[in-house]
């Protein structure tokens, strides 16, 4: 039987990770990927929200349609060479005032790479995991948090569809200023859109916000190893401080499921 | 490379003069930034020029033109394939042979009269290439009176047809005549990629010089269009 048992409900539990979700605040990550057959450079921050939390024995939390909360921001270059036809200026003859026809030679040039981005999105994926609770100690202090025991599959198709949008507005704006253009931007546009699709862009977006859902852990408890309970009352009567031995957490499944906090204490 | 700007010459520009007198023929091609230094003796090409017995009037509307493709290797500039036969009243016409390769001028002289890419002296022709669309408002950056306005629209290139016609306008020079400091037309519009042929006579080492290239007090006396 432990010294001191500290039970919490569903609803309680749920306001721990609350302020769990708000103590761990946004993290930000870089990094690059492929993006179809480019490799695109990437900055991303992301924070955790809401969900509904279902308590599991022995101990597990379930937090059902939690709110991964991102910005995510891609950008690449573009070999236009590697999209567009090789591009001539052809010979051109008109007559000049002092010479007979004058005839400038065939030109051609080089097609550019342009940088593309970053482009920003911020948006929102839902998803479901468990959690085990695990109690460690931490310095001079006892903590509990909830750690996600499998990286979840996350749906990322509307996501990605809008970023797809925001990367082909990009392109095409990007494309304008490239002189002599013009004949070939539609077919630019086209082949270039024809590479970067949803797929695409699911294919770089998923690992990176599987970074920031990996190994995620939420700390829900902590307290000092050593507390005071009595303070100093005099010459002839001391402080009083105990000692948490052992801290332990579990879910106990009854008429109501709840979070219960197990801790033996001594002398300190 | 794509700013208009006769006095570097890059890959989407020729620079062509018409070699008015005989004798010595001779030019040396350079860095655009060296274009106003004096001539190095020891790096001119030089070519012989024939007399021609033809009179002035004939010899203005006559002539061969003979094309130098100048290329660059190992920080040197060349002029390859150069002209042998060279007759008084033909022009010569330079333009960059390699894609990548820095701007560049031609400074040189034919009998006693100087000529240089980056001063337009007499029947002499810059051509430029515009690749973006806008509104360039041109001026001489050496102070002359003389400008104009070149308006760039895009062509609706919709579909197969409208591509294949946006390419054919590619091949339609369009000219700009420059006597003294009259230049006709002042204002010309044209579509995206199409060339204008600088002709330029009777001036004294004037240049085209998009405005927004030169310094405020330039931009502001250069010509009102």
């Amino acid at each position: 039987m432990p010294d001191i048992q500290v039970a919490v409900d569903e609803a309680q539990a749920a306001l721990l990770v609350s302020k769990a979700q708000a103590l761990l605040g946004t993290q930000s990550r870089s990094g690059s990927g492929s993006l179809g057959p480019f490799t695109a450079n990437w900055n991303a921050s992301a924070g955790f929200s809401g969900g509904t939390v279902d308590l599991r024995a022995p101990d597990i939390i379930r937090i059902a349609n939690m709110n991964l909360n991102f910005t995510v921001g891609i950008g690449f270059s573009l070999d236009l060479g590697d999209f567009l036809p090789e591009f001539c200026i052809p010979r051109i003859c008109i007559p000049i005032p002092f010479l007979p026809d004058l005839c400038t030679p065939r030109i051609c040039i080089n097609w550019p790479t342009i940088s593309i981005g970053p482009v920003n999105h911020s948006g929102t994926v839902n998803f479901t995991a468990d959690f085990r609770l695990l109690a460690s100690q931490d310095g001079s202090d006892w903590k509990i948090e909830i750690q996600i025991m499998n990286v979840p599959s996350l749906s990322l198709d509307a996501i990605s569809a809008l970023i797809v949008t925001a990367l082909i507005g990009a392109i095409s704006l990007a494309l304008l200023a490239v002189p002599f253009i013009g004949p070939f931007l539609a077919l630019a546009a086209a082949a270039i859109g024809a590479v970067i699709g949803v797929a695409a862009v699911t294919g770089l977006l998923g690992p990176i916000l599987s970074l920031f859902v990996n190994g995620l852990s939420f700390e829900i408890y902590r307290q000092p190893q050593v507390q005071q309970v009595l303070s100093n009352m005099g010459a002839n009567d001391p402080a009083v401080s105990i000692k948490i031995d052992t801290l332990a957490a579990q879910v106990l499944i009854s008429d109501e499921d709840e979070l219960v906090i197990d801790a033996d204490i001594a002398p300190a | 490379m794509h700013e208009l700007d006769s006095r570097t010459l890059g890959p989407l520009n020729c620079f062509v003069q018409k070699v008015t007198e005989a004798g010595d023929f001779y030019f040396e091609i350079r860095q655009s930034s060296a274009g106003f230094c004096p001539v190095d003796e020891k790096s001119v090409t030089r070519v012989k020029v024939k007399a021609n017995k033809a009179d002035r009037a004939q010899m203005r509307t006559a002539g061969t033109q003979h094309t130098v493709p100048v290329s660059y290797k190992d920080g040197v500039f060349q002029a390859q394939e150069m002209p042998k036969d060279i007759v008084q009243g033909d022009a010569v016409l330079f333009h960059a042979a390699m894609r990548d390769a820095p701007d560049f001028a031609v400074t040189g002289q034919m009998g006693r009269t100087p000529f240089s890419s980056t001063e337009l002296r007499d029947q002499a022709v810059f051509t430029h290439a515009f690749g973006l669309p806008g509104r360039y408002r041109w001026a001489d950056a050496n102070g002359a009176d003389v400008g104009g306005v070149i308006v760039v629209e895009n062509e609706p290139a919709c579909g197969k047809a409208g591509a294949q016609r946006a390419l054919e306008r590619l091949s339609e020079g369009v000219l700009v005549h420059i006597v003294g400091n009259k230049v006709k037309p002042k204002e010309l519009r044209i579509t995206t990629g199409q060339t204008v042929f600088f002709a330029v006579e009777d001036c004294d080492g004037i240049t085209i010089t998009d405005v927004s290239l030169l310094g405020d007090a330039r931009r502001e006396k250069s010509a009102p269009c």
